[in-house]
């Protein structure tokens, strides 16, 4: 099962993407189902962490980071945000529900039954700074939604930082000043650090390249 | 009426009346003491005929004994502060559960949990270590003073005034409200326009000033009778030079910037003046010479550096071995804490100049 998890200044937004569900505030995950939680944040560094669940993961904002968690046990238990950040900080809190099959099915249920949808623009507002929220249920959420997070382009008409890096990649390629400034990437294209790597490239200028 | 406003913005910009804290009783209470604490000390001081002494004795006085006093009296005022903060969050945290919120606003809270953590790390601790090493090292090594007396004397008082400015934003305007690490976003113009971010960021960018000037003193020869007057002074000169413009935070920022440092240090190197030190200082002998550039001079030269390396392509390209070297430049300038801790223990420093 995936979640993707977005911190909100200051709450946590929780898109089922499986299920076309979202829910501000409140998490829930079936008893023994491996969950992948692909998380990010909306505008400043947030850590994301069930201390029942899992280790911390940092939210970050244009990033997304990976926690593989599973619950054991059905039970209540406390979430929170794990990194400071800022006003609302205190209150980012939120209940993780481990359940059974069919309590989670009857709690998608509850979601489903939700008047309203999480559009883009339900988001935009959403996103707004805001503190104590209640939990909220989204009976259907606007498509590629967290990859719009991610990517800084949930706006109509933004541009997505996907697509400026592959623009800037593309012209790079082609223009041989810029082509240089590629290379100084000290990971080279492979985006690994090896030693190899790593002395042919970004550190040392063109003239000691052997 | 008009004029006089757009006058008074001319002048004081965003500061207004508005930046005193006349709606927060806690700090009113704290002014007023402030106040008071002052009036009685300065009362006092002229009372006993002791402005003089202590301008003369202390203020001005560039003996290292002394200025380390300074620094461990600076250390234990500012304890005082950062303590009172931590009864208070403490005190906060005792009584704020469930629905109570507590006697502070999570505005206050968050700024006292800020300054706490820059108070007692970079105003407490590494002042009062400052100080314990600023008076004991001269003595151990026997000699009579450290090598630039006037720089540890400026040193100190860049510390005081960094530390100066985190108590004037008690009372005037307010701290940064970000935790004392000041991760970005979190700092940045857009999640805190306030005035706090700024104070945090210039009370450490003044006593970095104090806190790289400083690094030099300590590792030095101290036999330096022999040389003229006119000599310590540039080598004064230049030291406070450096430490202006290395200033550490730039050490965090990899890339373009740490490129661009390198630069800047590669054609410090090739200042005829830092390889006349060398001339200077017969008795420095530190440095083992291989073929780096002057010995004896500030940075080795990077590009001969390379040249020695590039006959080895092997060494090249074993990237732990660049990142050390890297690390060992970067080191002497950036890692303050560390090195300002090591200092006095292995007396030569993290500088491998000499």
């Amino acid at each position: 099962m995936v979640v993707e998890v977005v911190a909100l200044d200051w709450k946590w937004l929780f898109i089922y993407p499986d299920l076309g569900i979202a829910v501000v505030n409140e998490l829930a995950a079936p008893v023994d189902r491996p969950i992948r939680f692909k998380i990010t944040a909306s505008s400043v560094m947030n850590s994301f962490f069930i201390p029942a669940l899992a280790g911390q993961i940092y939210a970050m904002p244009s990033m997304e980071t990976t926690l593989h968690a599973v619950i054991n046990r059905p039970g209540e238990y406390a979430g929170f945000s794990a990194n400071y950040s800022g006003a609302g900080f205190s209150d980012m809190r939120f209940k993780f529900l481990g359940m059974s099959a069919a309590d989670f099915d009857r709690w998608v249920q509850k979601a489903k039954a939700a008047s309203t949808e999480l559009s883009r623009d339900a988001y935009l507002k959403l996103e707004q700074p805001s503190e104590r929220e209640p939990v909220r249920r989204y009976r259907a959420v606007a498509p590629d939604l967290f990859d719009a997070v991610v990517n800084r382009c949930v706006e109509q008409g933004k541009t997505c930082l996907r697509d400026t890096m592959r623009m800037d990649t593309h012209r790079a390629s082609r223009s041989p000043s810029l082509r240089d400034s590629v290379a100084w990437n000290p990971f080279g294209a492979a985006g690994v650090c090896t030693a190899d790597s790593f002395a042919a490239s970004a550190l040392l200028p063109n003239t000691y390249r052997d | 009426m008009a004029e006089q406003a757009s006058l008074g913005r001319l002048v004081f910009g965003r500061l207004t009346w508005d930046a005193l804290p006349l709606h927060d009783p806690i700090l009113l209470a704290t002014l007023v003491a402030v106040a008071i604490g002052g009036v009685l000390i300065v009362a006092a001081l002229t009372y006993f005929r002791a402005w003089g002494p202590l301008w003369r004795d202390w203020i001005t006085s560039i003996d290292h004994k002394k200025i380390g006093v300074m620094y461990v009296i600076l250390g234990l005022v500012m304890l005082l502060r950062g303590f009172s903060d931590a009864v208070m969050m403490r005190a906060q945290q005792a009584v704020a559960f469930g629905d109570a919120m507590g006697y502070l606003p999570p505005h206050h809270y968050d700024q006292i949990f800020t300054a706490h953590g820059v108070i007692m790390v970079l105003f407490v601790a590494m002042p009062l270590v400052t100080g314990l090493m600023n008076f004991v090292v001269p003595l151990q090594i026997g000699a009579r003073d450290v090598a630039f007396p006037f720089l540890n004397n400026f040193s100190f008082w860049m510390t005081a005034c960094g530390a100066g400015l985190v108590m004037m934003s008690l009372f005037v305007g307010e701290f940064a409200r970000t935790g004392w690490l000041a991760y970005p976003p979190l700092s940045g113009i857009i999640a805190s326009p306030d005035v706090g971010v700024d104070y945090y960021i210039w009370s450490i960018q003044v006593a970095g000033v104090g806190t790289a000037a400083i690094r030099r003193e300590p590792h030095r020869d101290h036999r330096e009778d022999a040389r003229t007057r006119n000599e310590r002074d540039e080598d004064a000169h230049l030291h406070l030079d450096r430490a202006l413009h290395e200033h550490p935070d730039r050490g965090h920022v990899p890339g373009a910037d740490r490129r661009a440092r390198a630069v800047v240090a590669g054609s410090l190197c090739r200042h005829q003046f830092l390889h006349e030190r060398s001339r200077r200082q017969p008795d420095d002998v530190r440095q083992p010479d291989l073929d780096l550039g002057a010995s004896g001079g500030v940075h080795p030269d990077p590009a001969r550096f390379r040249h020695l390396l590039r006959s080895r392509v092997d060494l090249l390209r074993q990237a732990t071995f660049r990142l050390h070297l890297d690390g060992v430049r970067d080191g002497r300038h950036h890692a303050a804490v560390v090195s300002r801790l090591a200092a006095p223990f292995l007396h030569d420093g993290l500088g491998c100049e000499r």
